[in-house]
């Protein structure tokens, strides 16, 4: 009985440390996403056909690629009401 | 015999326990740091009365910034986009900056308040603006430009990138920098040094936040700002009810989280986006402290008509709160008159701005 009972804590430990190699390495696989991501825009990769909002609104910190000039706008939303488009 | 059948139910149980409280929530669903610090209530509060409107003539305000005795505000003036008003007079000393394509020319109005530095070089005020739509960097001289009426001005740098969401100028050479990702699903954060591209471990963090493909990535936009006595980082979220304060070194950091539970970005991208709550608007940072205006209302109530009364919420540098300032008005942003013990608050839907005598109160949080 008491084997078993030992055979169970080692199967709990095991399977915890299991899910925490798991855990990190996902961790690790999302950092490794960010960096890439950093790179390709650094080798100025460009993004199209994005979408647009064609009304907007005030909201700092805030951005929206606006239909009307096809950039970015800083402190903008679109309003809830807004059409989209495409740039 | 009961006590060898609970021993290993107990090992694990404890087990779990101490690997949720290491890595608490830590994905793509959390912009959050490895220490939590839970706010739920502010040692002081203050309700602030109405106020007082000053006589500054200066039509269509977007932004203001106080730097010493100046207050440096920000229309849509193209031949006049930075006034400068000195405090507590209020006399316009003169504008500067224009709009247009010229070589020191702005096609958007720079912010004063964020993406620009300033500071006392030579004794002289000196601001370093970014062009963001073309991914420069210029240098002005403040004083001599308002004394000779002729803009003094060079670039610093036009190598970096532009459309930057959020710019830190740590000095003429490096910058913190955040970016839309490629699949519009990530706010990725580096910092570039004399040109070259790091991504500090506390940055690697925070960029694992991520919204779905297709959804708005707003809810991952930051204000961002640097005291540049302590080198600590604040950085506010529009749409989540935590705000991260960090040292790139890493010697420091820690995520202040105002209520009971952190948002969490999965969960928020399941509500409607009127529903979604718009926490807090403008971050300003002082030597001793810092600040932002909580706005706490949904999105659908903020755009057709606000209800709920801001708050001015002042944290010191260690991140632990310091008080709450309840206003009778709606606004947008704040700063503070160190000097004269004024506090301004400015609202962007009403252009409204108005004056507070906080002299007490400013001396009660030392």
């Amino acid at each position: 009985m008491k084997k078993i009972l030992i055979s169970v804590a080692i199967i709990a430990i095991a399977a915890v440390a299991a899910f925490n190699v798991n855990f990190y390495s996902q961790e690790n696989s999302l950092a490794k996403i960010g960096l890439a991501n950093v790179e390709a825009l650094a080798d100025g990769e460009s993004v199209s056909g994005e979408t647009c909002y064609n009304t907007i609104t005030t909201l700092e910190s805030s951005w929206i690629l606006y239909c009307g000039t096809c950039t970015y706008l800083k402190n903008s939303t679109k309003t809830l009401t807004s059409g989209k488009g495409t740039c | 015999m009961k006590r060898l059948f609970f021993l290993p139910v107990v090992l694990f149980a404890a087990i779990i326990l101490v690997n949720c409280r290491q890595e608490p929530k830590s994905s793509s669903d959390y912009m959050i740091l490895d220490e939590v610090e839970y706010v739920k209530k502010f040692p002081q509060t203050f309700s602030l009365g109405n106020g007082m409107m000053p006589k500054i003539d200066i039509i269509g305000i977007q932004d203001f910034v106080i730097y010493d005795s100046i207050m440096i505000v920000s229309t849509n003036d193209k031949d006049g986009l930075w006034s400068f008003v000195s405090l507590p007079d209020y006399n316009l000393l003169g504008s500067l900056l224009t709009k247009g394509n010229g070589p020191f020319e702005f096609i958007q109005l720079p912010d004063a308040s964020l993406g620009t530095k300033l500071l006392k070089e030579n004794n002289q005020l000196m601001a370093y603006i970014q062009d963001f739509q073309k991914g420069r960097i210029f240098r002005l001289n403040i004083d001599k430009s308002l004394k000779t009426k002729e803009l003094d001005i060079s670039v610093v740098t036009d190598s970096i990138p532009p459309f930057l969401f959020n710019l830190v100028i740590i000095d003429s050479t490096d910058f913190f920098c955040k970016e839309i990702s490629n699949h519009q699903t990530q706010q990725l954060r580096y910092i570039v040094e004399n040109k070259k591209r790091t991504i500090p471990a506390v940055l690697q963090k925070l960029n694992q936040a991520s919204v779905r493909k297709g959804e708005d990535f707003n809810i991952l936009s930051t204000s961002t700002k640097m005291n540049y006595e302590n080198n600590l980082i604040v950085e506010m979220p529009i749409g989540l009810n935590y705000m991260n304060l960090y040292s790139l070194d890493g010697s420091f950091g820690k995520t202040i989280c105002i209520g009971k539970e952190l948002d969490n970005i999965d969960k928020i991208q399941d509500k409607k986006v009127g529903d979604r709550i718009y926490t807090y608007a403008n971050l300003r940072v002082f030597p001793d402290f810092w600040g932002v205006v909580s706005i706490n209302e949904d999105i659908k109530t903020y755009q057709t008509g606000r209800k709920k009364l801001p708050s001015i919420l002042l944290f010191d540098w260690q991140g632990a709160p310091l008080a709450e300032l309840k206003l009778k008005h709606f606004i947008t942003s704040f700063d503070i008159d160190l000097k004269n013990g004024d506090l301004y608050t400015f609202d962007a839907h009403s252009d409204e701005l108005y004056k507070y005598d906080i002299g007490d109160i400013l001396a009660k949080l030392k």
